[in-house]
């Protein structure tokens, strides 16, 4: 187990590395570079060949790209994860600042996400048929395919500017002194995170309950005349939850990373929105160390996966 | 039970994470002052107005774009006020000021005991220091890098061989500033230039300026100071209570976002989160124009849209299509700019004869639409109909997009084929990279015609651009008369002398159409009913003297 482990551990590090070298690459290609965004193209046209050069110097620009990769890799490994071309200050502490908002926004939809989806879904699997059953499956067809630019948007004009139920967006204002104060700015954002993740858990978590309701020790349950809620509940939705609690688990880090659009609807200053800006701005540092982030995330989780799934499961061999 | 204890251990992480996530906002930032004049109570409060252009990364130093942001028109004084017009109205960090007969000597004297917002001095060594440092940055406005290199040593000190400009000279009160040549714009320059305290950059790379710790949360001079920096989220300004002009009796709260154009204006207008904002989006402005308790005011401001044309030979020794004015001249008249105002901008735009809005010489040609007089003019140029202009443009909306279509439309009915495409990346290269035969090219970019745009401080930085040898000159071939009509734009400090040069080179452009104007677009000021007392009737992207510290709110 413990090699195991290990070697799912190392694995990881080229993988990055790859990533990272790929992403590197792709920003690179992409038109213009730090200091096109930095200034006014009027302003840039206007400095000299030698204040062009020393303004690409300071921000590392004049080496060829492979050059550049590894000393930014060689800084890395030292522990220097560099510093926003755009605004000077760490990344480190810009990752410092935003992340928490992102993982709240996160969690929160992750919770919503797991809990309706999973009643849903064994609502669906015990009402099989139905036209509840059928609503609830349009429903979820609707969760999945519509926008959640779209969706968000909706939602502002509904809850927050004609019900004024809740704020338009943010995460907090001067009057907030602790995270309940403030809960009413996630609400909007993480019901509509959520309810787009939601329809992924409400299908599973019906597979699985329709998969545990056929189970030979749930017939027998029921043939010793055990009433009908305990079934379901107790030797149906709790085991049919396993699963669904492995889907969830390596779904966070993809709801960290694909939260971009949320924020950007709802003005929520996570990670996602510094992410979308630092692409625009060609700022390397934060765009390379916020892309190792949601790698590393996704990996990891993966790696968490396969090793809870190995101690669970005896028909994966360990040492292979 | 390994599997129940893994389920709740997955829970207990995620209401953990939860409650981890939420950090007090009282105590979750380094960048915060601890004094507050006027507690904040969230919107709609009376003590709080609420304002766009909040800071996302950074506060945007204050030299390239002089009042864009709200923060940068209250966070700082300058040396001298505009009026709403743009001129100087009298002082305001300075005390005093006087600008010699032959405008070659400027002396302010500092106002007595203006501070900083951390409570020291303000001295002249932080004005002279600020003049110095903004010529070695790379974020200092053109009409302030034009006054300022018309210091006397102000040539040695940017070649390295001084370590400060001669020609401004300070003591205790008073700055003495000798010009080596004509500085027309001087004190414009003065009413918008906002020094800045020098021992907050004393290890500072002028190249890295914009990236110092200091625009994280600025130390600044003007009636506000920032209370609370919640980068991305919202910014706080309080009152300055040591500000020599009054202390306000309400705090400013900034939603993020750009100066200009807010893609988010509308919502937060909608959820009573703007009560100062500004907009050139058409649309934008009459959907909050229709919001209860906002106000849209449209302000004519400089800024023109137009296309440069390249009158440059291609590398392979193609003279320009765009070489002959008569051609220049039918593709204005191909263009119906009265619908495209009507129609695409909902009269919010106003067809334009000249690069300057506000210059205006008597008996313009406007160029009426008249295609008729578009195919004459062709004809006499020998137009090969088989020639197709290609068209760049930089702006990413939608409404450009429209603009380019139709404008192709119009001319395709007069027999000029068009292409466009937008271009994206080095745009400094793209665009202005100027050809080393300033006379006769060959071009070094890559187009014939660019739709740009100006938003001018002065008409000089709407013209010197077409001069020979100025560095983003890629379209404009040697033009002994163009050279010597821009050249007597800065001749004189005699403001009626200048005006009439900008009126002779109004008349050559007129006629020349080395640039093809196209329309001028105002801006739209948006406010709400809450401001009960204020002065909005300046352009919003520069400072003048609004007051905003004796602003009511109701």
């Amino acid at each position: 187990m413990f090699k195991y482990t290990i070697k799912k551990i190392l694995g990881m590090i080229p993988m990055m590395f790859l990533i990272s070298f790929i992403i590197y690459w792709l920003l690179d290609l992409t038109p213009g570079d730090a200091v096109s965004h930095l200034m006014d193209p009027e302003s840039l046209a206007r400095l000299s060949e030698e204040q062009l050069f020393a303004l690409r110097e300071s921000h590392g620009l004049n080496d060829p790209f492979v050059i550049r990769y590894f000393k930014w890799v060689a800084q890395l490994l030292q522990g220097n994860f560099g510093y926003s071309s755009s605004s000077g200050v760490a990344v480190t502490k810009i990752i410092g600042d935003l992340l928490p908002a992102t993982l709240e926004l996160a969690f929160a939809s992750l919770i919503i996400s797991t809990i309706l989806g999973s009643i849903l879904g064994v609502i669906g699997a015990l009402k099989r048929g139905t036209i509840g059953d059928n609503a609830l499956t349009v429903t979820g067809m609707i969760g999945i395919s519509i926008p959640q630019f779209f969706f968000g948007m909706v939602c502002i004009l509904v809850f927050a500017l004609n019900l004024e139920w809740l704020p338009a967006g943010g995460r907090t204002d001067p009057s907030v002194q602790h995270f309940f104060d403030r809960i009413q700015y996630l609400i909007l954002p993480a019901s509509v995170l959520g309810f787009s993740m939601t329809a992924g858990v409400m299908r599973y978590s019906k597979t699985s309950m329709l998969d545990t309701m056929n189970k030979e020790y749930v017939r027998t349950a029921r043939s010793k005349g055990i009433p009908e809620w305990r079934v379901n509940l107790v030797h149906g939705f709790r085991v049919s939850l396993t699963p669904v609690v492995v889907l969830v688990g390596f779904r966070l880090p993809v709801l960290v990373s694909g939260s971009v659009v949320i924020e950007t609807v709802f003005q929520w200053p996570g990670i996602g929105l510094a992410f979308k800006g630092a692409i625009a701005a060609q700022n390397y540092n934060l765009v390379m160390i916020i892309a190792l982030l949601f790698t590393f995330m996704v990996l990891f989780a993966s790696t968490i996966i396969d090793i809870i799934t190995a101690v669970l499961d005896p028909r994966v061999k360990l040492n292979v | 039970m390994t599997k129940k204890l893994l389920s709740i251990l997955l829970v207990l992480a995620m209401v953990l994470g939860l409650t981890a996530c939420g950090t007090p906002a009282d105590e979750s930032t380094e960048s915060k002052t601890d004094s507050a004049v006027v507690e904040p109570t969230g919107d709609g409060d009376s003590d709080t107005m609420f304002s766009t252009g909040g800071p996302q990364e950074f506060f945007e130093a204050p030299w390239l774009n002089p009042g864009t942001y709200t923060y940068t028109k209250t966070l700082y004084d300058r040396l001298l006020v505009a009026d709403d017009q743009l001129l100087p109205a009298g002082g305001q960090m300075a005390e005093s000021y006087e600008l010699s007969e032959d405008g070659s000597v400027l002396t302010f004297v500092l106002r007595e005991g203006v501070k900083w917002h951390d409570g020291e001095n303000i001295t002249t060594q932080d004005i002279k220091w600020s003049i110095e440092y903004s010529l070695l940055t790379t974020v200092c406005n053109s009409v302030f890098r034009q006054t300022f290199l018309a210091i006397e040593g102000a040539d040695a000190y940017m070649a390295g061989d001084a370590e400060e400009i001669s020609g401004i000279v300070v003591d205790d009160t008073t700055i003495t500033i000798t010009f080596a040549s004509v500085a027309s714009n001087a004190l414009l320059a003065f009413t918008q230039f906002a020094p800045l305290p020098q021992k907050y950059f004393v290890d500072v790379d002028p190249l890295q300026f914009q990236q110092a710790a200091y625009f994280q949360n600025p130390v600044g001079s003007g009636p506000f100071r920032t209370e609370t920096v919640e980068m991305n989220d919202y910014t706080i300004l309080a009152p300055f209570e040591e500000y020599w002009g009054g202390t306000a009796d309400f705090n400013i709260h900034l939603i993020p976002g750009p100066g200009d154009s807010d893609p988010n204006l509308v919502v937060n207008a909608q959820a009573g989160k703007v009560d100062y904002g500004y907009t050139k989006d058409i649309t934008t402005a009459n959907t909050i124009s229709e919001m209860e308790g906002m106000n849209v005011d449209r302000i004519d401001v400089r800024y023109v849209r137009f296309f440069y044309t390249n009158k440059f030979p291609s590398a392979d020794g193609t003279p320009s299509p765009l070489e002959d004015q008569r051609v220049r001249q039918a593709i204005r008249y191909a263009i119906d700019m009265e619908s495209i105002a009507t129609e695409v901008f909902g009269g919010a735009a106003t067809p334009a004869n000249s690069l300057t809005p506000d210059a205006k010489v008597e008996g313009l040609n406007n160029y009426d639409f008249n295609p008729e007089k578009a195919k004459e003019l062709l004809a006499e140029a020998n137009w090969d109909p088989n020639t197709e202009l290609d068209v760049v443009f930089y702006y990413t909306d939608q409404q450009t997009v429209d603009l380019m279509t139709i404008i192709q439309a119009m001319l395709s009915e007069v027999g000029v084929k068009m292409s466009f495409n937008l271009v994206e990346g080095d745009l400094a290269s793209i665009l202005w990279q100027t050809p080393e035969d300033k006379l006769n090219g060959p071009s070094a970019v890559d187009w014939d015609m660019c739709y740009g745009a100006v938003a001018a401080l002065s008409l000089s930085e709407i013209y010197d651009r077409y001069s020979t040898g100025d560095p983003i000159n890629s379209h404009t071939p040697t033009d002994a008369k163009l050279d010597e009509l821009i050249a007597a734009t800065h001749a004189s400090m005699d403001a009626e002398v200048t005006q009439q040069a900008f009126f002779d080179l109004q008349e050559y452009e007129n006629e020349n159409m080395f640039s093809i104007p196209l329309y001028y677009q105002p801006i739209f000021l948006v406010t709400s009913d809450k401001l009960v007392e204020a002065n909005i009737d300046g352009n919003p992207q520069y400072t003048y003297n609004w007051d905003i510290q004796n602003w009511k709110l109701g």
